[in-house]
């Protein structure tokens, strides 16, 4: 099921992007099969997924910079097909950055200013103030090739801002800067282009920086839009097999609804919430890995929902333990706090499944 | 890292600087004292006589035009060429791509030849027109005039051009235009702001390469020129050959050489900075298909005009090498088989293929050797020590800028008496195409020496390999290609080796290039056409060896040879 499909045909007002039925081959390959979303006003959203999966494509047909085969693209409610890419005034980071290696940072920054005609006292003002906004200043006269890559993401970021796009498109932009920077600068981003309320669009396989940084994320899969929601929704409730194996989850159990609240796996039978039991072809069980604790720590009710097995392995992880344990002859992993520390590995263990962390969801 | 002892470094690097003093800087000091000491006197008012006089200033300004003329219309010429290369794909682009290698490595002599055979008074063209409009007169004559060589000049650079500027092109990031148009930027903002400002490098290099090339030209300004035109490179060897004025030769060898100096000092700066290859296949990773009218027109109009430019004359060559005043004949291929009273030759023609073939593999030997000692004395010192070996680096390459007249005639006035006479030896004229095809094979090998991580070699020495094994088993096998690839280069080269052959070859064993100008310099239609013949076989057997190149290229990617 796909999620986007509520939005086709809807006129909503507040929708400052809308995308519907949009289809891209390329020779002769289809690359995406009928993406549809909508996006409001100042919403940032996360294309994710996982390399070859057409998010970069999504964000170039967007831009103009790719040809769609069909459907269409409205944006401000005017279709924008036929407008060419330096005149949809939509910016865009690109993945390496695309600096104009031949230009210092004041002139990279400053062109997109120079195309729109801006006077030139303005223009020093504007470039000055997007450069302090990324904290760059006091580098404008810097060559491309004397920046570090912080700094060059910092120069992109801040030339794609300066013409104040109505849309910011950003293609894996923290891609090759290493995890400690990555991790900063993703917060920055969202603060900055929260500050300055821009509609935005972001590309990433990362899940943990899709999370992090999107109102709405959009998953794609070999060309088709899996799910669109909120990242919260997402993780509670992701539609299907294949969201639930891209955000890491390993824990999916077959089976079949055996009556309304139950669900009958190799597990036996377990109890699942109303609200969770929504698509009527469910044959999948989702157990999310922090939705368990150990059975002797919490001062659990009878009837709380028990499930023992024996250690198969254990991972220190810093904040938490990730314990891999084999319950029959089903394999399953959680992660649990570490204190108190879960059992060695062999031993066995009895945990208590939270029942809010038990997801029906469709192949 | 550890650095190989210095010691051994300097062992390995002993033998292509002996050959450089001996074979390069001692003809050349020599050409210097000449120039200055004519008579064994300190005389510099000859040498001021000569700069003042109206003669020497009308040949150095002459020489300057026609390569900037050259340059600029090759230059207006190729652009839109190298721009199809590099932004489209269409049929027969790699086809076309091993063409383009062909004007490359045709020998001067060659080409002259074949835009005889075309255009010539004497060539396809008047002779098909004088028949088919009943002409009493060729009604083309183009022959001994400056375009007749200015268009030969477009023949060969063209492909250099467009070889460089379009790879240079092809591989531009295409996210920089992007990145342009998503600021607002249109096409031509665009093309203005962005892909001229950073193609410029490349054009930049590419117009000096062909500057230099024209500046130095000298086969093509000989043959095509005829007597009323000289370069100083042309000049010089008239001074020394047929008028024997060995101090002016000399003082316009010392001018040929300065001005080549600075040339290609402004070429390594330029080169330095952008990393232009010169030597590569087009990057095709980001062609795109053809698709409006529009472009299909542009296409079209470039390739017909690259077939036109570089398939023409070559097929008139052979067309012309198998045409007699009756039709299709084979009299000019078994002219070259024969000894004839009245020829030019004291043995029959033909012997100069054997002769050719013999120099080259000799030339090549030498200077793989050579190219493969020095590459590696200077691979081995890329880290900390980089000034010093810049220096040597760029020692290696002088022979490059340094005309091959010159160099001809410095080999006459110093290596014909004790203790070196190798006048009468045959050594001389594969010494002198070595030492002109080295620094390509200098080219071609360091690159990829420089490429393979130390770290290899060091895994390779903790799994127990000695230095020997090391170098046998891991450096030669990854740079084994870019060997080939010098070795054919060097063969090419000493094919087509003409400037400093006309000095060093002996009347009895003439190289094909002399043997085609000796023809050429002959009356009458059978050492006319059996100039064309020899041209074509020389065609064949240059094109063989870059064909087995490209068979390579098939498999492997190429080496980068940058210049």
């Amino acid at each position: 099921m796909k999620t986007g499909r509520k939005v086709q045909g809807m006129q909503d007002k507040s929708n400052i992007l809308e995308v519907d039925r949009l289809s891209n081959r390329y020779e002769g390959q289809p690359l995406l099969q009928d993406i549809s979303f909508a996006l409001k006003q100042g919403e940032i959203l996360c294309l994710l997924g996982p390399s070859g999966s057409g998010k970069t494509t999504l964000l170039r047909l967007l831009a103009g910079l790719e040809k769609e085969d069909a459907g269409s693209i409205l944006f401000c409610g005017r279709d924008i097909r036929a407008v060419p890419s330096h005149k949809r005034n939509f910016g865009m980071m690109f993945q390496e950055y695309a600096l104009f290696p031949h230009k210092s940072v004041q002139q990279n920054v400053a062109f997109g200013l120079e195309m729109q005609h801006c006077p030139p006292d303005e223009l020093v003002r504007r470039v000055r103030t997007v450069l302090e906004l990324v904290g760059l200043l006091g580098l404008e006269h810097r060559k491309i090739d004397e920046l570090s890559g912080g700094e060059r993401q910092r120069v992109a970021l801040a030339r794609s801002l300066a013409p104040e796009p109505q849309l910011l498109l950003l293609d894996e932009p923290l891609g090759s800067l290493d995890r400690a920077l990555r991790d900063r600068l993703t917060g920055e981003i969202r603060t900055i282009l929260k500050s300055l309320g821009v509609t935005a669009v972001f590309v990433t396989h990362d899940q943990a920086e899709a999370f992090s940084i999107a109102d709405k994320v959009a998953i794609l899969y070999h060309g088709t839009l899996q799910q669109f929601d909120t990242p919260e929704h997402l993780y509670r409730k992701p539609v299907n097999s294949t969201v639930a194996g891209f955000l890491g989850f390993r824990n999916l159990l077959k089976g079949s609804v055996e009556r309304q609240g139950i669900f009958r796996s190799s597990l036996g039978n377990l109890p699942v919430r109303a609200e969770n039991m929504v698509p009527e072809t469910a044959n999948i069980l989702l157990i999310r890995p922090e939705g368990a604790t150990l059975a002797h720590s919490s001062t659990a009710k009878d009837d709380a929902l028990r499930l023992s097995g024996t250690i198969t392995s254990r991972q220190f992880q810093g904040s938490s333990y990730r314990i891999g344990l084999r319950s029959g002859d089903t394999p399953l992993a959680f992660d649990l706090p570490i204190d108190p520390p879960p059992p060695e590995i062999g031993r066995p263990i009895e945990l208590i499944l939270n029942p809010s962390a038990l997801v029906l969801l469709s192949e | 890292m550890k650095q190989p002892r210095p010691l051994f470094r300097w062992a390995v690097f002993s033998l292509p600087l002996l050959f450089l003093l001996l074979f390069y800087f001692y003809p050349l000091g020599k050409i210097v004292l000449l120039s200055f000491l004519p008579d064994g006197n300190w005389d510099p008012a000859r040498l001021g006589k000569l700069v003042n006089s109206p003669v020497y200033g009308r040949i150095l300004w002459f020489t300057c035009w026609q390569a900037a003329l050259s340059t600029v219309i090759t230059l207006v010429l190729a652009l839109p060429g190298a721009y199809v290369f590099a932004r489209y794909r269409f049929f027969g682009k790699n086809l076309l791509q091993a063409l383009m290698t062909v004007p490359f490595v045709l020998p001067t002599v060659v080409t002259a030849a074949a835009f005889r055979a075309l255009l010539g008074t004497n060539g396809l063209l008047n002779t098909w027109l004088m028949h088919g409009l009943r002409l009493s007169q060729p009604p083309i004559n183009i022959d001994q005039t400056v375009a007749f060589f200015l268009l030969a000049h477009v023949f060969y650079n063209y492909t250099l051009v467009l070889r460089i500027v379009g790879g240079f092109w092809g591989g531009l990031d295409p996210d920089l235009r992007a990145a342009a148009k998503m600021l607002g930027a249109s096409p031509w903002q665009t093309f203005r702001r962005i892909t001229l400002p950073l193609l410029m490098p490349a054009i930049g290099s590419a117009a000096l390469l062909v500057f230099i090339f024209c500046f130095t030209s000298f086969g093509v300004v000989l043959i095509l020129g005829g007597p009323g035109y000289a370069t100083l490179e042309v000049e010089i060897y008239r001074q020394s050959v047929q008028l024997f004025n060995l101090p002016m030769a000399a003082a316009l060898s010392l001018i040929q050489i300065v001005v080549n100096f600075l040339l290609m000092w402004l070429h390594a700066r330029l080169g330095k900075r952008s990393r232009i290859a010169f030597y590569t296949d087009s990057a095709s990773g980001t062609a795109i298909k053809v698709e409006s009218p529009a472009e299909k027109i542009l296409i079209g109009v470039n390739l017909l005009f690259m077939v036109i430019l570089l398939v023409t004359p070559l097929l008139a060559l052979v067309v012309r090498s198998f045409t007699g005043q009756d039709g299709l004949t084979l009299a000019y291929y078994s002219a070259l088989f024969t000894t004839q009273a009245r020829s030019v030759f004291f043995v029959e023609p033909i012997a100069a293929v054997a002769n050719s073939v013999g120099f080259a593999l000799a030339a090549m030997t030498i200077a793989v050797i050579l190219g493969l000692l020095a590459s590696t004395f200077l691979a081995s010192a890329r880290e900390r020590g980089a000034p010093v070996s810049s220096f040597w680096d760029a020692i290696i390459m002088l022979p490059l800028a340094t005309s091959a007249v010159t160099l001809g005639f410095g080999y006459i006035i110093t290596l014909n008496r004790p203790p070196l006479n190798l006048r009468d030896s045959l050594a001389l004229v594969p010494i002198a195409h070595a030492l002109v095809a080295f620094p390509f094979v200098v080219r071609c090998i360091l690159p990829s020496l420089k490429q393979i991580p130390q770290t290899l070699r060091e895994a390779a020495t903790l799994l127990g390999a000695s230095p020997y094994q090391v170098w046998r088993r891991v450096d030669i096998p990854i740079i084994g290609r870019a060997i080939l690839v010098g070795a054919v280069f060097a063969f090419s080269i000493s094919m087509g080796e003409f400037g400093a052959s006309a000095f060093v070859t002996r009347p009895h064993t003439p190289t094909m290039p002399v043997a085609i100008f000796r023809f050429l310099g002959q009356p009458g239609d059978i050492n006319y056409g059996q100039a064309m013949a020899m041209s074509s076989i020389l065609m064949l057997v240059t094109c063989s060896g870059f064909w087995l190149i490209g068979r390579l290229d098939a498999s492997k990617k190429p080496p980068q040879a940058s210049l």
